[in-house]
């Protein structure tokens, strides 16, 4: 870490804090010597803050607005088309998968489904792709392209079987979510994605 | 369920105040013009109100809603939000700054704004944890970037360290201490109580930073012999930084006084 970024990683760190108090700027600047004058400066800009109520004020309109969104929207294009064509699931092994698992609130065996593109694309609510995109850390247009690719094999099936395995055909989601095993509160957060489903593109 | 911050503090990832992660949860269940039409309200003591950690959430979500027009407008609204947690005194309080000082302000805001903006676009292209950071304490992580911000327009100015301090040190530092001790507290009393307070605040921050930087550390707590300590310097220099500082304040608040 460069100095200019480690200085901005504790003047952040101390900026949320919950207490700026004499113990707090003390501690930090026994830590980080080389930051004495920055974080005291911080420390009275946060008094600033506490005591105007800056962030109260209404602001201006600006100007500029348009343009920044503009320039915000470009941001690396390249990046979001190569994710795309990506599998968005690809960082998530193991325990990262469980994690996932309890993040989504859905089983491991119906993350599985999905991640093997086994539901039918348009039996799956648009709240669960957004959920999805979500935990992922993917965009909405990333993950409806991924689950609307064929389905996986089952890479340990050609062990298994006594004729070639091909691609099996596609089940309904919400059949998935009412045969899969799992309590019924969970089962009833799921079926809320049904519920509550509207458009993404809101 | 809302997204866990990833940004790590001694291994652990920082997680947002209760309040914040509750007011998500509840937002999330709106329509997202809902979300906007909250997010406009610019009185934090209205009900409806959108802190503006909520409206970085949604900010940061608008890749993944096909960047449409909603979350445009919650980009305006952070913006102007940004703009708001930038003090220019001579705006707010009248008068109060040497003509000098609003140049630098504007500079600061404009550079906070920028790196905010850089920070957004970051974030967009690949997971940006710092600003995580805003996601908990949104106005305090802003002052975090406004230090580094004015500290980079600061460092242009020259800071010359007079020699010595004449005067009448030990009244007017009595009289100044107890003017400052104001400042320790947060809850004002009456519009005329912040006022006095912003006008001290001003004061403060136009002070060069040395001085200035005493003063916090007063304001903090600390005795004169803890400042040398915590600034590497000797006792007497802390002596007149402090001083010069409270006559440089006093000044300041006698030319308010007569306009």
């Amino acid at each position: 870490m460069s100095d200019e970024r480690l200085k901005e990683d504790v003047l952040y760190a101390f900026a949320v804090e919950p207490q700026h108090d004499q113990k707090t700027l003390e501690h930090y600047i026994q830590q980080h010597p080389e930051f004495t004058e920055d974080l005291i400066e911080l420390s009275f800009e946060l008094r600033l803050s506490a005591t105007l109520g800056l962030s109260e004020v209404a602001a201006e309109a600006d100007a500029r607005s348009e343009h920044a969104w503009q320039e915000f929207v470009a941001c690396a294009p390249a990046k979001a088309n190569a994710e795309r064509s990506s599998n968005p699931f690809a960082r998530f092994r193991g325990e990262a998968f469980a994690t996932l698992s309890n993040s989504m609130g859905m089983p491991r065996s119906l993350l599985t489904a999905l991640r093997d593109r086994l539901p039918e694309p348009s039996s799956i609510p648009d709240r669960t792709i957004r959920r999805l995109a979500d935990a992922l850390a993917s965009s909405v247009e990333a993950v409806r392209d991924y689950l609307t690719q064929p389905p996986a094999i089952i890479s340990t099936a050609q062990f298994k079987a006594d004729k070639k395995p091909s691609q099996q055909g596609r089940v309904s989601f919400k059949e998935l979510v009412e045969k899969t095993e799992m309590s019924d509160e969970e089962r009833k957060i799921l079926l809320q994605d049904w519920d509550d489903d509207r458009p993404s593109r809101g | 369920m809302i997204t866990p911050l990833k940004k790590l503090k001694d291994g652990v990832p920082y997680t947002r105040p209760p309040e914040i992660e509750q007011a998500l949860e509840a937002l999330s269940k709106l329509p997202i013009e809902e979300v906007v039409r909250r997010a406009s309200t610019t009185d934090s003591k209205d009900a409806e109100f959108v802190p503006s950690e909520c409206v970085l959430h949604f900010v940061r979500k608008s890749k993944l809603n096909g960047d449409s027009a909603p979350y445009c407008d919650l980009f305006v609204i952070l913006r102007k939000r940004v703009v708001g947690a930038v003090p220019v005194f001579d705006r707010r309080v009248r008068g109060l700054t040497k003509p000098g000082n609003s140049i630098s302000e504007t500079d600061a805001q404009e550079l906070v704004l920028q790196k905010f903006q850089e920070l957004l676009c970051l974030d967009r292209a690949q997971y940006e944890e710092r600003l995580d950071f805003y996601e908990v304490r949104f106005n305090s992580a802003l002052a975090a970037l406004r230090v580094t911000a004015q500290r980079s327009v600061t460092r242009r100015e020259s800071y010359l360290e007079p020699m010595q301090y004449d005067g009448d040190t030990l009244a007017l530092s009595g009289e100044m201490e107890k003017a400052i001790a104001h400042l320790k507290t947060t809850n004002y009393t009456s519009e005329e109580d912040y006022l006095y307070r912003s006008r001290l605040l001003a004061a403060i921050k136009s002070l060069p930073p040395a001085e200035r930087q005493v003063i916090e550390l007063l304001l903090q707590g600390n005795t004169l012999v803890t400042i040398a300590k915590l600034l590497g310097c000797v006792e007497q220099t802390v002596r007149n930084r402090r001083n010069r500082a409270h006559a440089t304040i006093r000044k300041m608040m006698q030319e308010e006084d007569v306009v």
